[in-house]
């Protein structure tokens, strides 16, 4: 089974329905959402009424705009983005749940993500983040922008010298230092995570977050998914759009991430949007190029014939060959050079002789 | 297995020295006529490639190698998306801006910078709001202000001999720079206990 076909029973499974778009999207969707985009190249035509269209860069945007009303929704379409200085069209799957966002949902998409990954490959690690944590964190530091800058990008790549030494330069509080160094240094699981920073979080807003996080923990223990999800605060996201939870997933044999999502409320009230909502996107791209190229085998028989031989016969042959399930196809002698790989390869009297005919 | 990727020269062998005095040594890289480029010792869990200095990130970045050394200077020109797990304090040297002593800046002109570092020098005077003029060169950068080819050239300066030589003088410090042990993201996850070993053997044994 595909990977795309699995990934739809997963979703439809949890009763997420299926979502279909058009390539195209109005222009004006993503010059008004810029930051939200990774790029803000796009591939754009005019219309044949003078209206300015684009090739869907990413599939949530259109989403949001299409939506009326709590959905939950599940994709397997094609974005067009700029990569190595040329355009791709890229495969991408993904999730959406759109509504009142609440504990429970949350975990479910959370969950949702974890089983997808296990589509990919059985072992994999989901990793959490909690942008609004991350922004209380700051605010409570009270650094200078340029300083908060400084140490986003620290904890992003677990920099624990530079928080050190912020630290002895005074920068930051001898305490906060010490908890910086924590975040930065913290790969550990969800639940015993959390339960380690509750002791050491003194402002309101970060002991709120982590007793929220902490019932999520739950609701993922329910879906059976816990054990493969970290606490690490070192997921990049844009603070703008994502407010909450942010997660991205890896598995072993792929050495980049192969899955992002997280809470995007502050997204949904930019496109003015009543509702809450939380979703991921699988990078199926990624997972295709990082297939292993070699095929064993082109199919299971080769039935090798001459221009001499009966053709009605060599059809009969091939019919019955391939109707008992075999991959099978008739090679022409002058044509068979042992560069394709068959399991088996039979002259047509051998074939003939095995099939019965 | 953790596979490391040493950059070619000497700071690869003060690195390997460290690694190979923390538990992690591989005899085999110090045979200074082999042609090998990959060294392994199987009892030590450990596989070693030489590379270049500047590709260093990108074998860690795309996972060839679980964890790198690289120069800070390489880490800021290029931006790799990987985890800075420790300063190893060796390799130490400052990235600056140099000129000769006498050139004053006109501000009616972008500036001209020779470099071989563009994306380094462009953030430096964005930073204080300095317009300039990129020349991207991949050597002998002291010899752009002497032909007038550039006002200024943004390098690295170890002792200062080949400015002076050249009567050159550092005019700014953009950055203080150190080798760094490096981690390829996901490697962090999965082979997680195994790089926390090896940051902590290179901690203990740093100079700071």
């Amino acid at each position: 089974m595909s990977l795309e076909t699995k990934l739809n029973k997963l979703f439809a499974g949890y009763g997420y329905q299926k979502f279909r778009t058009s390539k195209f999207e109005e222009y004006d969707l993503y010059a008004e959402n810029r930051d939200f985009l990774m790029s803000s190249q796009l591939i754009t035509f005019t219309d044949l009424d003078g209206s300015l269209l684009a090739l869907k860069p990413d599939i949530t945007l259109s989403i949001i705009k299409s939506t009326t009303q709590p959905r939950r929704l599940y994709y397997n379409e094609k974005v067009y983005r700029p990569r190595d200085h040329h355009f791709r069209e890229i495969p991408q799957a993904g999730v959406e749940c759109i509504g009142s966002v609440d504990l429970y949902r949350e975990g479910e998409v959370i969950s949702l993500a974890c089983k997808a990954l296990a589509c990919i490959e059985e072992d994999y690690v989901l990793s959490i983040s909690h942008a609004g944590f991350l922004k209380a964190l700051m605010e409570h530091l009270n650094l200078s922008e340029k300083y908060s800058g400084f140490v986003m990008e620290a904890l992003c790549g677990k920099n624990t010298d530079y928080i050190r030494s912020l630290a002895s330069e005074n920068i930051l509080k001898e305490e906060d230092g010490e908890l910086l160094f924590n975040l930065a240094e913290m790969y550990v699981p969800f639940g015993e995570g959390i339960r380690s920073l509750k002791k050491r979080i003194s402002f309101a807003e970060g002991k709120e977050i982590l007793s929220e996080l902490s019932d999520l923990a739950a609701v993922l223990d329910g879906f059976g998914v816990l054990d493969h999800v970290y606490l690490d605060f070192s997921l990049k996201s844009s603070m703008e759009y994502y407010n909450g939870v942010i997660f991205q997933g890896s598995v072993r044999s792929i050495p980049t991430y192969v899955l992002s999502g997280g809470r995007y409320d502050s997204l949904m009230k930019k496109m003015a949007k009543p509702f809450e909502a939380i979703g991921f996107a699988v990078y199926m791209d990624v997972v295709e190029n990082s297939r292993s190229t070699s095929k064993n085998y082109d199919g299971d028989l080769a039935v090798i014939y001459t221009a001499k031989d009966n053709p009605k016969l060599l059809a009969k042959l091939i019919q019955a060959l391939a109707s008992s399930g075999l991959r099978v196809n008739a090679v022409r002698k002058e044509e068979f050079d042992g560069n394709e790989r068959w399991k088996r390869v039979l002259t047509l009297k051998e074939a003939r002789k095995e099939a019965g005919i | 297995m953790i596979s490391v990727a040493l950059p070619k020269g000497r700071l690869g062998e003060e690195v390997y020295a460290l690694l190979a005095d923390a538990g992690y040594s591989c005899d085999e890289i110090l045979d200074k006529k082999t042609r090998k480029l990959v060294f392994e010792n199987k009892e030590h869990t450990v596989r070693y490639f030489q590379v270049k200095p500047t590709d260093v990130a990108v074998y860690v970045e795309r996972g060839a190698a679980d964890v790198g050394i690289a120069g800070k200077d390489i880490l800021m020109e290029y931006s790799p998306d990987v985890y800075e797990l420790l300063d190893l304090g060796i390799g130490k040297c400052r990235m600056c801006i140099a000129g000769f002593a006498e050139f004053t800046d006109n501000t009616d002109r972008p500036l001209r910078v020779a470099t071989k570092f563009p994306h380094i020098a462009r953030s430096y005077y964005e930073e204080i709001g300095r317009d300039i003029d990129i020349i991207k060169l991949h050597g002998s950068i002291e010899l752009a202000p002497i032909l007038k080819l550039s006002d200024v050239i943004c390098d690295i300066v170890e002792t200062g001999s080949t400015l002076r030589e050249n009567n050159l003088v550092v005019r700014e410090e953009v950055a203080k720079i150190s080798a760094r042990f490096i981690a390829n993201k996901v490697s962090f996850r999965f082979a997680n206990e195994e790089i926390l070993k090896m940051k902590n053997a290179l901690e203990n044994r740093r100079v700071i």
